[in-house]
């Protein structure tokens, strides 16, 4: 009985201690967040209100918010009626290839630029950088005709080599920031303890590294299920086409754009990488290396 | 430190260390050198030539710096003129970002905001949502009769301009779209940053006396200038590259008046001429440029870090 | 009791059967026969478009009416979204497509380039007269042809029927309504001005200047006549306008019937139905100043090219191929399901056409146009001379300034990407 009449002269005093004008504070506080939150998500608003209406309804001169007549159509014609699941199918090959290429390809270059001194480092991290900023566009005629040389044109996992070779540098250069900010003693531990390099780099380093890998990993995938231009042009047949390209293609109508059907296909492509971001988020913080500031 | 014991096989470890390493870079060394290297060197060497698509594969030939000259030869030429409005995007945009990120970051930082994760979730959302869906959805805002933006100024009496088709009109809409996408990063970026400062060091402040501004400036902006600054500078990198916002708008703005440097070289290479040589010594152009920003940016967060 | 069929009924039956089945096998080898030439042309033939929504529905309906005709050849066709890139990226390193369509001003840029090749060795001249000879030399550069034509479109005058009983024939007559909206329009005209030289070009051409000829490589925003044109139209059209000069504001309100005419394409009429509009289709009035000459708009007509990627054992299939697709047939039903105007002659004159009151109002257009040059040059003048024309109507210079300037701007953008000028 005791207890509950201490909690509650606990709660009261708290109460208490809050003055109005905290209160006040408080409040408005939290007012401003939602009144900024909906104007910056306004378009997100407007795109899911636009998948929602029959064509003739958005060609209006006032705002709608709200559809006249909701309907499901154009879900239904992306469902059912378009390419969706074979571009699908393709994202999420492309999508998942290159993480995976990335993060085998690039955690133990970031393992060794990070633990051993070798000969050739620094101009090996400086070009990393460097890299980094060449503007893609470039690169890409050149890029194009070794695609082709390894007869991986129009096929998707010349794609996958494409973004790879434009994920790796950021990559290994974040990795090996992130694999910095790990103390070498517990290496040095497991090696004394008679682990292989590679021993000491799978078991011990790694796991602790999680944060790390899955920011190397999400930027994959966000970088290749959203890229379009490249795609378009490396892809020549249908049944090879990505999201991203139906997507612009919905875009291109002669006329107006047909925007419910658009809207519909947007949503759903979003929907799985918003998804993912919401999961990777707290790591984002953690697993951005530029973001460490220790000591 | 741990003094580590000295190996009687000092040699061979120095060798069998290099090795490794070797060995574990080698995947990324290839590839690298492959498809990133290969490919610079190459497109570099376009430049000097005259190379367009109808000679691509047979009947070029180098013509030295005569792309160069044709490009910063006169002054009144198109060069020029895209240099400086990605430039003057660049600099807006950056500082827009960087603004909203720090405001935003502080903001959802603090406390007495209920839900935090929430609203977390929501303010990153424009970084979520795949950019070129989210600039499509922009421009079909932005469109004069039926966009939703004219439509809501409409019903408030005010006038419906026509936001693409304009020259300067256009460009404010890019910086709305493109601060929109890119502030999430930075707020990301500095919300990580904000989080490592021990709350004490505020504490002890407040009891010195310390009113708000003052924290800020003392405690919380010293802590986060290193990642703040590699974070400014990786973003002013992306803006000026920036193709797609651009592009996808309106194809860079009323007759090509707001094309920025990578939409430029792209309508060169792709448009009517085809000119992969001149395409090229513009980019390499653009690449010195950038790497002169990176050598700034990176000089810069050197000097703030012995400052501290 | 069993019925037992007399001798005399069996035979007779046999012999009827008989006599069918020799009539059903005569009939039969004979269709086998005479569709022998179609079955046994062998190959595959790759098409790149640029088509998507309704219009692409439509072309895969006709791709499939094709196979029917022609079984033993394989027809891939791909819709592109960046149908200009990728073949430019893929042509020269033979991957790109045997065949491809699109609006026919980029013949220049890909002949130069030798992307595509002339197509005078597959298509004799029976072939060719089947076209109207405008819309033949639009897939023509340097005196050789590349491209047969598919369908046209040009601008024309749009009025609604509800408010304007006779359309003006003149500019004079155009000018009474301007100043008197009829029908109680807000406005007598919509017409699209901004950034869009496009659009302004018939009343360039009406003065007797042009932007770029195709022969003489020159550009001709300069001239007396074109800066004549930007004058009169400014000083006698645009007060009449809408102060939004933009594409959407201006169709926008021929849509809400604040408008009562628009000048506008074949692209628009879907948009008109779907607000209800009863219209009808007039040439653009004829220019008084000039002694009642026709203002001709810009040609566009859709075409489809022959690139240098066709490997020697499908020449056949793709030569089947294109004149099939441009042949007078597909043409008809492509105007019957997606309003294309025909440019083959015997397409354009059928009967069933010729009761289509829209294909009818712009083809009569049609007859008085140019082709958009197709020399990559244009590609340089374009940009100039919408800024000219943007800075003459929104007040920002005079004619022989803005044009003279933008004479300036398009000459150093040839010679820039050209290295020369003519």
């Amino acid at each position: 009985m005791s207890h509950i009449k201490k909690l509650r002269q606990r709660i009261a005093v708290r109460f208490q201690k809050i003055s109005k004008k905290r209160l006040m504070f408080g409040i408005s506080k939290n007012l401003l967040a939602i009144i900024l939150e909906l104007a910056i998500i306004f378009p997100i608003i407007w795109i899911v209100s636009a998948s929602l209406r029959s064509y003739n309804s958005l060609l209006t001169t006032t705002l709608q918010i709200i559809p006249p007549n909701p309907t499901l159509d154009a879900y239904y014609w992306v469902i059912f009626q378009s390419s969706f699941w074979t571009w699908l199918r393709n994202s999420l090959f492309v999508t998942l290839f290159t993480a995976g290429l990335v993060l085998l390809v690039a955690s133990p270059a970031a393992y060794a630029m990070s633990r051993f001194t070798f000969l050739a480092k620094k101009p090996l991290l400086y070009s990393l950088v460097f890299i980094q900023f060449v503007p893609g566009l470039l690169m890409f005629i050149a890029f194009f005709y070794l695609l082709i040389f390894f007869g991986l044109y129009d096929n998707l996992f010349g794609l996958v080599l494409i973004y790879t070779a434009f994920l790796l540098p950021f990559n290994i250069w974040n990795l090996k920031a992130f694999f910095d900010t790990i103390p070498k003693d517990i290496d040095e531990a497991a090696l004394i303890d008679g682990a292989s390099y590679l021993g000491a780099m799978f078991y011990v380093v790694f796991p602790v590294s999680l944060p790390g890998i899955a920011v190397t990993a999400f930027f994959s995938f966000l970088t290749a299920w959203n890229e379009f231009i490249v795609a378009s042009i490396v892809l020549a047949s249908e049944e090879n086409y990505t999201i991203p390209i139906g997507l612009y293609r919905l875009n291109q109508t002669t006329y107006q754009t047909n925007w419910p059907l658009f809207s519909a296909l947007s949503v759903l492509a979003s929907i799985p990488i918003v998804i993912v971001f919401m999961i990777a988020q707290r790591y984002l913080r953690a697993g951005l290396a530029i973001g460490a500031v220790k000591g | 430190m741990n003094k580590k014991p000295k190996s009687p096989h000092f040699l061979k470890d120095i060798w069998s260390r290099n090795f490794v390493a070797y060995l574990y870079m080698l995947p990324s060394l290839v590839m690298l050198l492959i498809l990133n290297l290969y490919p610079i060197a190459f497109s570099v060497g376009i430049a000097f030539t005259n190379m367009y698509l109808g000679n691509i594969s047979g009947g070029w030939r180098f013509i030295g710096l005569s792309n160069f000259v044709a490009l910063l030869g006169s002054f009144s030429s198109e060069f020029y003129y895209v240099l400086y409005k990605t430039f003057l995007f660049t600099a807006i945009n950056v500082s827009l970002q960087v603004l909203f990120g720090l405001a935003f970051a502080i903001f959802y930082n603090s406390k007495g905001i209920f839900g935090k994760k929430i609203h977390l979730a929501i303010v990153i959302l424009p970084w979520a949502i795949p950019g070129y869906i989210s600039t499509l959805i922009w421009g079909g805002m932005f469109q004069t009769a039926y966009g939703a933006i004219n439509q809501i100024l409409r019903g408030v009496g005010l006038p419906t301009p026509n936001w693409l088709n304009d020259e300067w009109l256009a460009f404010g809409t890019y910086n709305v779209v493109n601060t929109w996408l890119a502030y999430p990063f930075m707020m990301t970026v500095i919300l990580g940053a904000l989080q490592g400062i021990s709350p004490e060091l505020y504490e002890s402040a407040t009891i010195d006396g310390a009113r708000s501004w003052h924290k800020f400036r003392h405690i919380t902006l010293p802590l986060i200038r290193r990642p703040l600054l590699l974070a400014t500078l990786l973003t002013t990198n992306t803006t000026f590259q920036q193709f797609n916002v651009p592009f996808l708008l309106n194809n860079g703005g009323p007759a090509g008046r707001n094309q920025t440097v990578m939409l430029w070289g792209y309508n060169t290479i792709f448009g009517s001429g085809n000119f992969y040589g001149l395409a090229s010594a513009f980019l390499d152009i653009v690449l010195i440029f950038v790497l002169i920003i990176g050598f700034l940016g990176l000089r810069v967060s050197r000097i703030a870090e012995e400052e501290r | 009791m069993r019925i037992v069929p007399s001798r005399k009924a069996i035979s007779t039956i046999a012999a009827a059967a008989i006599i069918v089945i020799i009539v059903i096998a005569v009939v039969g080898v004979a269709v086998y026969f005479i569709t022998l030439p179609k079955r046994a042309i062998t190959g595959s033939v790759t098409i790149w478009h640029g088509l998507t929504g309704s219009e692409e529905v439509a072309a895969k309906a006709r791709i499939i009416a094709f196979n029917k005709e022609y079984p033993n050849i394989t027809v891939t066709f791909t819709g592109k979204s960046t149908l200009k890139e990728s073949l430019k990226v893929a042509i020269p390193a033979g991957k790109g497509p045997d065949l491809f369509t699109w609006a026919h001003d980029w013949t220049g840029e890909f002949a130069n380039a030798s992307l595509i090749l002339p197509i005078d060795d597959y298509i004799d001249q029976a072939t060719k007269d089947l076209y109207f000879p405008s819309a033949l030399s639009a897939g023509m550069y340097k005196g050789k042809l590349y491209a047969l034509p598919i369908a046209a479109e040009a601008i024309t005058l749009i009025y609604n029927k509800g408010m304007v009983t006779t359309p003006p024939a003149d500019t004079d007559s155009l000018m009474d309504m301007l100043r008197n909206p009829p029908g109680g329009a807000q406005y007598a005209l919509a017409h699209v001005a901004k950034t869009d030289p496009y659009h302004m070009y018939p009343w360039v051409s009406g003065f007797g200047g042009y932007y770029y000829n195709d022969t003489t490589g020159l550009v001709g925003l300069n001239t007396t006549s074109t800066i004549d044109a930007a004058n009169w139209f400014n000083t006698n059209i645009k007060p009449y306008l809408a102060p939004d000069l933009g594409y959407g504001s201006q169709t926008a309100l021929f849509y809400e019937k604040k408008a009562a005419m628009m000048i506008g394409g074949p692209w628009t009429i879907g948009d008109v139905r779907k607000a209800n509009i009863t219209f009808g289709l007039a040439l653009i009035p004829k220019l008084v100043p000039k002694g009642n000459v026709l203002p001709m708009p810009y040609e566009g007509v859709k075409v489809m090219w022959w690139t240098k990627n066709v490997k020697p054992e499908n020449v056949e299939a793709v030569t089947v191929f294109l004149k099939w697709w441009t042949g007078v047939d597909n043409q008809k039903a492509l105007a019957k399901l997606l309003g294309w105007i025909p440019v083959a002659k015997d397409a354009y004159n059928d009967p069933d056409i010729a009761n289509d009151p829209v294909i009818v109002g712009f083809g009569n257009q049609i007859k008085y146009t140019t082709p958009i040059p197709s020399a990559p040059q244009m590609g340089d003048v374009w940009g100039p001379a919408g800024q000219a024309w943007d800075n003459v109507l929104s007040g920002a210079k005079t004619a022989t300034v803005a044009f003279n300037d933008a004479e300036t701007a398009a000459i150093n953008a040839i010679k820039l990407h050209y290295g020369r000028y003519p």
